[in-house]
């Protein structure tokens, strides 16, 4: 090879490595590998941390072995403090987690814990309420309230459900939010009741560790806006959206369906735990921590609690009252999800989006 | 089955759905009393033959179109999204109407089609600039040659619907001018790649993930029955016979009105029989027209009128929806 020749290929070498570095480096700030991954931010507004509850949090854990007990009764008398709101002429609307089915799994709030969120809204004075929800990864919601019961438990109460993926739509300033989504387009039945409650199932969750009352939220989102499944949302971040959600959808109880949890690969193949408890708080952020603690994780390790309690509610144990049992006679270690274990593995979210 | 029992139910429900077609503006909601919905119009627009309804309901689609040539779940809503091809989807199929009607602009049509089919090749999901040239300097040109579909929102990954109701848009004939460009043909294929590459083990498609963080996941029904109406035209590909075969696991089953709908017309788009899904069907439409929920879930004008379009299929043996043989 001519010295010429040997000039021109170390310059293509040169381009190709300089280009590959700026590429690299341009890759890291802007594809959707890194937003799926990115960080919260540190710093924070005024504006932001403003929005966080002030004063302390309650949050009972009310024990209760199985789906055949009466569970609105073992609420009623369970709630230690924790004074019922009233609903008298309100318009409610209960969430529950319909995301998607699986025969073998408890993917979703059990019927009978809907029920007893219904009489519980019932029994508070509730005028309207309407059983809400846009499932996550399937837009057949005829055939999940079908199989997974829910359907039966609205027609048995006489409340209508709607499918928050088909509602028609709000635009929601976003601009103090931290997954750039502005405006955030949410359903009218959301942004027009009175009074949420979420009605999550405990489950350990493959990309935030956990879901419980504010991951949950993921369903008020219209699939006819971000599609099914919401793959916006992972886009924009997950914890980054969780967090919004808190702040647009505004969720004033959560009532947590942890009679059957869900560990290892949640929230869809992870396996049944028994774990007996419904745990009830009108701090979400409050609820969220405790849960995680029943669960055996610390809530700052996962991001989106970490910050909750920051911008939304009491997340550290000394600023929450419980009623009922101490967590730590009753705390099960939930077997964890692969990517806490293995965090390199959330960088296949990249591709898989889900 | 009685041809006039199927006519009788067909024009029950293309009364149903002319009732609650918005008659100043032409648009269809999801669900009565609602605001606009493109998704809703789309279809009802597909299921019905009254022309004058038609042709309000194509100048609604005509004008909301976005300047980019796609088209928003509704107007006012934000950029252009998943709905565009279902917009372009109906505004193809009705052409025949539409060119029936005396004084209609044909060269407006063929603009908003040619519009729409650019926002379609342009709208799939693919690596930033930045990311591509990393790819191509680490894994040479191979890596930029993957299979890709559709997004639902132009900043999101690709998936099995989208990808499915984009495909047939594109792949209907009676654009031929389009159809046969070799740029388009190649995107078909990649579309068509995208959804082969993401069926499910044991055949049949879910929302798009076959597999997640090493766990194998199952398909579902609806989905399954999309996907199969995107590939009609390879009835010889070995996925696509075993989503089929998958989907008739399902014919016994009276599961939910949107999904016996699109399998009974995927089943007929492979000359199928569909009996049993349309017996279903009939036994579940309401006085009204519409198509109740065993539950509880609000009747909503996407299963109404997807329901008629099989039941029109069925009573006619063809439909709008089916492609043809490549």
């Amino acid at each position: 090879m001519s010295d010429e020749e040997n000039t021109k290929s170390s310059r293509r070498e040169f381009i190709a490595a300089t280009a590959a570095t700026v590429a690299a480096a341009s890759l890291s700030s802007c594809s959707s590998e890194q937003k799926l991954n990115r960080e919260l931010p540190v710093e924070l507004t005024p504006e932001q941390l403003a929005k966080k509850k002030s004063g302390r949090s309650q949050v009972a854990i009310i024990e209760c072995k199985d789906y055949e007990q009466d569970i609105f009764a073992l609420i009623k008398n369970g709630l230690g403090q924790i004074k019922l709101p009233d609903l008298k002429g309100k318009h409610v609307v209960l969430k529950p987690n319909m995301v998607e089915y699986r025969a073998d799994k408890p993917v979703t709030t059990n019927p009978a814990l809907l029920a007893a969120a219904i009489e519980l809204a019932k029994s508070c004075g509730a005028s309207q309420i309407t059983v809400a929800e846009g499932p996550g990864h399937m837009r057949d919601t005829e055939y999940l309230l079908d199989v997974t019961g829910l359907g039966a438990v609205c027609k048995n109460a006489g409340v209508p459900y709607v499918d928050l993926n088909l509602d028609d739509l709000e635009a929601m300033d976003n601009s103090n939010g931290f997954n750039e989504i502005n405006p955030f387009y949410l359903p009218r039945t959301i942004v027009k009741a009175d009074y949420v409650i979420s009605v999550p199932k405990l489950k350990t969750h493959h990309w935030v560790g956990m879901t419980c009352s504010m991951k949950n939220l993921f369903g008020t989102v219209p699939g006819r806006k971000y599609g099914w499944p919401k793959n916006l949302l992972h886009i924009k971040g997950i914890p980054h959206s969780i967090i919004d959600l808190q702040h647009l959808v505004k969720p004033q109880l959560a009532i947590v369906d942890a009679i059957v949890a869900m560990e290892g690969d949640g929230p869809i193949n992870g396996m049944a735990k028994h774990f007996g408890y419904v745990v009830v708080g009108q701090d979400v952020a409050a609820v969220d921590a405790t849960c995680a603690r029943m669960i055996g994780m610390d809530p700052d390790e996962l991001a989106y609690i970490k910050m909750a309690g920051r911008v939304v509610g009491n997340t550290d144990a000394a600023q929450i009252d419980i009623f009922g049992p101490a967590i730590k006679d009753i705390v099960q270690t939930f077997d964890r999800p692969i990517t806490m274990k293995d965090k390199s593995l959330l960088k296949q979210a990249a591709e898989q989006g889900s | 089955m009685a041809a006039q029992k199927l006519a009788d139910a067909i024009a029950k429900t293309r009364q149903h759905l002319i009732k609650i077609q918005n008659q100043e503006a032409g648009w269809f909601p999801y669900k009565k009393d609602g605001d606009p919905s493109m998704e809703a119009s789309a279809w009802s627009l597909m299921a019905l033959d009254q022309v004058s309804a038609i042709q309000k309901g194509y100048n609604f689609i005509c004008q909301a179109q976005n300047a980019d040539g796609g088209w928003s779940t509704k107007p006012d809503a934000g950029r252009s999204d998943w709905t565009s091809a279902l917009a372009l989807l109906s505004v193809r199929l009705l052409k025949p109407t539409l060119q029936a009607i005396p004084d209609q602009n044909l060269t407006k049509q063929k603009r908003l089609v040619k519009a729409g089919v650019e926002y379609l090749l342009d709208a799939r999901y693919t690596y930033k600039p930045a990311t591509r040239l990393v790819m191509l300097v680490s894994k040479g040109g191979k890596a930029l040659d993957k299979d890709r579909g559709w997004p639902w929102d132009p900043d999101c990954f690709h998936w099995i619907e989208p990808t499915a109701y984009s495909l047939m848009s594109l792949k209907l004939p009676n654009l031929p001018e389009l159809y046969g460009q070799p740029e388009i043909k190649k995107v078909i294929q990649k579309g068509n790649k995208f959804i082969l590459d993401h069926a499910c083990r044991g055949g049949g498609w879910n929302h798009g993930n076959d597999i997640t963080l090493g766990a194998y996941l199952p398909a579902y029904r609806l989905t399954t029955a999309e996907a199969l109406l995107a590939l009609q035209d390879l009835p010889d590909e070995n996925k696509v016979k075993a989503g089929l075969a998958y989907l008739k696991t399902w014919s016994d089953k009276n599961t939910s009105a949107m999904s016996i709908a699109m399998s009974a017309l995927a089943l007929m788009a492979f000359d199928q029989d569909a009996t049993q899904e349309i017996e279903m069907l009939l036994a579940r439409q309401s006085p009204e027209g519409t198509f109740a929920s065993t539950a509880v879930a609000a009747v909503n004008t996407v299963t109404t009128a997807v329901c008629c379009m099989a039941l029109i299929a069925f009573a006619e043996k063809k439909s709008l929806l089916f492609i043809g043989r490549q």
